[in-house]
C-alpha cells in the first residue's frame, strides 16, 4: 500500500497535461494585442487552424511569424486562421516585436496559463488543428524552409476533411 | 519489523524527493534569453579587449605564447 502511494507520488509529475497529436485541445480563449478582440479557438471550429506559441526573445520567431502571415493570407479565411500567443513575461515586449513585424492575424498575450495547458516542447512550436477539431500535427522550432511543408500540410487539410 | 520497512520506505521517499527538480519550461526562457544573461554578453567588446591583452602580455604566456609584449603585433 506504502509502495502504491510512493510510486503514484513518483508519477503525478510526469502526468503534466499537455496538447497531444490526435487529441482535442485544450481550451483556448484570450484578447487580441493588436485589435482588442476576443478569441476563441472553440468558435473556429469548421476551420483548420494554426495555433503557434512565441515570444520577443525567440530568436526564430522572428522569421516564422512573418512567413505564418503570408501563409495566412493564401488560404480563404473560412478555411484557415492563425492564433498567436504569446508567452513574453511582459506583454509590452510582445507589443514592441509586433511594431516591427506585419502580423495581423490574432496575438493573445499569455499568464503562463495556457502554456502550462497546451505545453509546447520548444520556443517556437505550433499546433495545426484540423477542421473536426484535432490536433493533427506538432511542429517544434522554425526553420524559413518548414514553410512549403507546412504550406501542404495546410492545403492537405483543408481539402481532405470538410466541416461536419 | 514493519515500523523499520515503514521507516525506509519514507527514507527513501525522502531522497528520491530531494531529487525533484522543476525544470526551466520552453516558455519561461525569457530571462534566460536575455543578453545580459549570457557568459560573454559582447563578444566584440571581448575580442578587442583580448587581442589587447594578447599583444601587450604576449610574453607572459597568458592567452598562449606570443610575441614578446612590446605591442607590435
Amino acid at each position: 500500500m506504502i509502495l502504491r502511494a510512493l510510486l503514484l507520488c513518483w508519477c503525478i509529475p510526469f502526468a503534466a497535461n499537455a496538447a497531444n497529436v490526435g487529441q482535442t485541445p485544450p481550451a483556448l480563449t484570450g484578447m487580441d494585442l493588436q485589435s482588442g478582440q476576443a478569441v476563441d479557438l472553440d468558435a473556429l471550429h469548421g476551420r483548420v487552424v494554426l495555433v503557434d506559441f512565441w515570444a520577443s526573445w525567440c530568436a526564430p520567431c522572428l522569421k516564422s511569424l512573418p512567413l505564418y502571415a503570408r501563409l495566412r493570407d493564401e488560404f480563404p479565411r473560412a478555411d484557415f486562421e492563425i492564433i498567436a500567443i504569446s508567452v513574453d513575461e511582459d506583454a509590452a515586449d510582445a507589443q514592441a516585436f509586433l511594431k516591427r513585424v506585419d502580423v495581423q492575424f490574432p496575438i493573445v498575450h499569455d499568464d503562463g496559463s495556457r502554456a502550462s495547458a497546451w505545453s509546447p516542447p520548444g520556443m517556437p512550436s505550433s499546433f495545426l488543428i484540423d477542421r473536426q477539431g484535432l490536433i493533427k500535427s506538432r511542429h517544434i522550432g522554425f526553420k524559413p524552409g518548414d514553410i512549403d511543408a507546412l504550406r501542404d500540410e495546410v492545403r492537405t487539410l483543408i481539402e481532405a476533411s470538410h466541416a461536419p | 519489523m514493519r515500523r523499520d520497512r515503514v521507516a525506509l520506505l519514507l527514507l527513501l521517499a525522502f531522497l528520491l524527493g530531494a531529487c525533484a527538480t522543476t525544470p526551466v519550461q520552453p516558455w519561461e526562457r525569457g530571462r534566460l534569453a536575455r543578453w545580459d544573461m549570457r557568459f560573454d554578453p559582447d563578444p566584440l567588446k571581448s575580442a578587442l579587449k583580448e587581442h589587447t591583452r594578447f599583444s601587450k602580455e604576449g610574453s607572459s604566456g597568458r592567452a598562449g605564447a606570443a610575441g614578446g609584449g612590446c605591442g607590435c603585433n
